[in-house]
C-alpha cells in the first residue's frame, strides 16, 4: 500500500500521543491484554490505582514504623481477605483529578467469584463514553456476556478455547486483578508503616483514617466494626500525574452457596431476550462501546 | 516511510507484540505509530486531503484506546486492523459531517492539525460531505450518468442501456467502473 510522508503535525502528534498514553497509564493500571475481546475491566482501574500507589509507597518508604493502633490496622488488613468461593461485591467510583482542574471519573459495580481456575464476574455499571446507561457485562462460566439495555437483550458468546499458558505463567483475570488490589492494600497495612490518624466522616459514614509514613496515600475504613474499605486517596492535588480517589460505596462478601443468580445476567433480567452468537456478541460490543 | 524516531529497539518485534508490550506500552505504541502513520495518512489523503492529518491522528488514538480488540489474524501485522479503524473514523466523519475527534478529546490531545498543515481558508476545508460530493462530480460524465440511472432511478441495466443507447453489458461496465472509483474515495457504512 502506498505511503505518504506525514506532515510535521503528525510527527509532533506522535510525541503528544506518547505523552498522553503515559499519563493515561499513570492513572490506570498497566493494561496487559485481557483474555476476552473488548470486555472492559470492572475492577481493573481500581486495582491499578492501588498498585501504582503501592509501588510509590514501597519505593519511597523509610525504616519501619510501629503502628500506633496495631489491632485496628490488622483488622483492616483482614477485611481484605475474601474467603474461597465467596462472592465479592465491590461498588466503587474512581475519580482522578489533575492540577489544571480536569476530572475523570468512572463508577463500577463488580460482582465476582473465583471458582477453581475460572473467574466469574459481572460489572453492572459498564460506563464508557458513548455507552448507554444500564449496560452490563462480564464473563460467567467462560462465556462472555453483555446486556444491552436499549434492546433489553443479553448477548452470550460461547467459550473461547485458548491454549494453555507456558508452564509457570499465570494469566491474569478479573479475579486476580481484584485479588491483587486486596493483596497490595494488605501489604500496605502490614508493612509496619501504617498508623491510625483519627476519624473522619465520609458520605455520612464514620470512618477510621489510616496513613502511611513517607507516602501520600490515605486509606479510610468503616468504623462500624467491619473495617471494610470506604475510601482510598492516592497522590496529592498538585501531582502532575493526577490524584486518584476511590470511593467504595459497597465492599462486601456474600456466601457463594445459593447466590448463583447474583452472577447471572439472565436471572437479573428475566424479561430480556437472549442471543447466543459470536457475531451477535461482537456487534453488541461494538454498538455498546463505540469508543473502544 | 518512518518518522524520525529510532526504531532499532523494536526492529524484530511484530505489531501484535508491540500491542501486548507491558514493559513500555507507550514506547511500543509509538513504534507502531512510526510504522504505519505514513500508510494511514496516505489512505486518508486520497479521500479527504485537508483532514488527512486529523483523521490519521484520530485513528491512531482510537487504536490505542481499543487495542484490547486487536486480534492477530494477519501474521502479526496490525495494518488491516488500523485501516478498519480508519474506515470507521471516516464513516463517522461523513455521517456527522464533522471531523471525528472523540478519541483525541478523551485523551486531551490536539484537535486541529489541519491548521498546522496550512489548511486555513474556508475553501480549503470543505465539509466532509461536500468533499465527498466533489469526488462524485469527478467521475467521468458517462459513468456518472450510468450510475445515476442505475442507483437513483433504480433502472435495470437493460433500461440504462436503452436510455444511453448502449448495450446492457456496456451499461453494467460503466456502473461497475464508477463504483470501483468511488470505492477508493468514499467510506463504507460500518457493518
Amino acid at each position: 500500500m502506498n505511503q505518504t510522508t506525514p506532515p510535521p503535525s503528525l510527527i509532533r502528534f506522535q510525541r503528544d500521543l506518547e505523552d498522553a498514553i503515559r499519563r493515561d497509564l499513570a492513572t490506570t493500571r498497566p493494561r496487559g491484554r485481557l483474555p476476552r475481546v473488548g470486555l472492559r475491566v470492572g475492577a481493573v482501574v481500581l486495582a491499578a490505582a492501588v498498585i501504582v500507589a503501592v509501588v510509590l509507597v514501597t519505593s519511597t518508604a523509610g525504616p519501619d514504623v510501629q503502628s500506633a493502633e496495631a489491632t485496628t490496622i490488622n483488622r483492616a488488613a483482614d477485611a481484605l481477605h475474601p474467603a474461597s468461593g465467596t462472592i465479592l461485591h465491590v461498588d466503587s467510583t474512581l475519580t482522578t483529578s489533575y492540577p489544571q482542574g480536569q476530572h475523570w471519573s468512572t463508577r463500577q459495580d463488580v460482582w465476582q467469584q473465583q471458582q477453581g481456575t475460572l473467574c466469574n464476574w459481572l460489572n453492572l455499571r459498564r460506563s464508557a463514553p458513548g455507552t448507554p446507561a444500564g449496560t452490563e457485562g462480564g464473563t460467567v462460566n467462560g462465556r462472555d456476556e453483555l446486556y444491552d439495555p436499549v434492546r433489553n437483550t443479553i448477548y452470550i458468546a460461547p467459550p473461547i478455547r485458548v491454549p494453555p499458558p507456558p508452564p509457570g505463567v499465570t494469566l491474569p483475570n478479573e479475579c486476580s486483578y481484584m485479588a491483587d488490589f486486596a493483596k497490595q492494600v494488605r501489604g500496605l497495612l502490614t508493612s509496619g508503616r501504617a498508623r491510625v490518624d483519627g476519624r473522619a466522616r465520609i458520605g455520612g459514614r464514620e470512618t477510621i483514617k489510616i496513613v502511611f509514613t513517607h507516602a501520600v496515600e490515605t486509606y479510610y475504613v468503616a468504623a462500624d466494626g467491619t473495617y471494610a474499605p470506604v475510601e482510598l486517596v492516592s497522590g496529592r492535588p498538585a501531582d502532575a500525574t493526577g490524584m486518584s480517589t476511590t470511593v467504595f460505596h459497597t465492599y462486601e462478601e456474600l456466601p457463594g452457596a445459593g447466590n448463583a443468580d447474583l452472577l447471572s445476567l439472565t436471572a437479573r433480567h428475566p424479561t430480556a431476550g437472549v442471543v447466543y452468537s459470536v457475531a451477535g456478541f461482537r456487534a453488541a460490543n461494538d454498538r455498546l462501546f463505540p469508543n473502544g | 516511510m518512518q518518522s524520525d524516531r529510532p526504531t532499532g529497539r523494536y526492529e524484530r518485534t511484530s505489531d501484535a507484540s508491540l500491542l501486548r508490550d507491558d514493559h513500555d506500552p507507550a514506547g511500543a505504541f509509538s513504534e507502531l505509530y512510526s510504522r504505519h502513520v505514513g500508510t494511514v495518512h496516505a489512505w486518508f489523503h486520497r479521500r479527504i486531503e485537508w483532514a488527512a492529518s486529523d483523521l490519521t491522528a484520530e485513528t491512531l488514538t482510537r487504536a490505542w484506546l481499543s487495542r484490547e480488540r486487536f486480534r492477530d489474524d494477519r501474521d502479526g501485522s496490525s495494518l488491516p486492523w488500523l485501516l478498519g479503524i480508519a474506515a470507521n473514523v471516516l464513516a463517522d466523519t461523513v455521517r456527522r459531517n464533522r471531523i471525528e475527534a472523540s478519541a483525541r478529546e478523551r485523551m486531551g490531545l490536539p484537535l486541529d492539525l489541519a491548521t498546522e498543515d496550512g489548511y486555513v481558508e474556508v475553501e480549503d476545508r470543505l465539509s466532509p460531505c461536500t468533499t465527498l460530493e466533489r469526488q462524485l462530480r469527478r467521475l467521468p460524465e458517462h459513468e456518472l450518468e450510468a450510475l445515476e440511472l442505475r442507483v437513483l432511478e433504480e433502472l435495470s441495466y437493460a433500461q440504462v442501456g436503452a436510455r444511453l443507447a448502449i448495450r446492457p453489458a456496456a451499461a453494467r461496465l460503466r456502473v461497475s467502473r464508477a463504483l470501483r472509483r468511488l470505492a477508493t474515495t468514499v467510506p463504507k457504512e460500518k457493518r
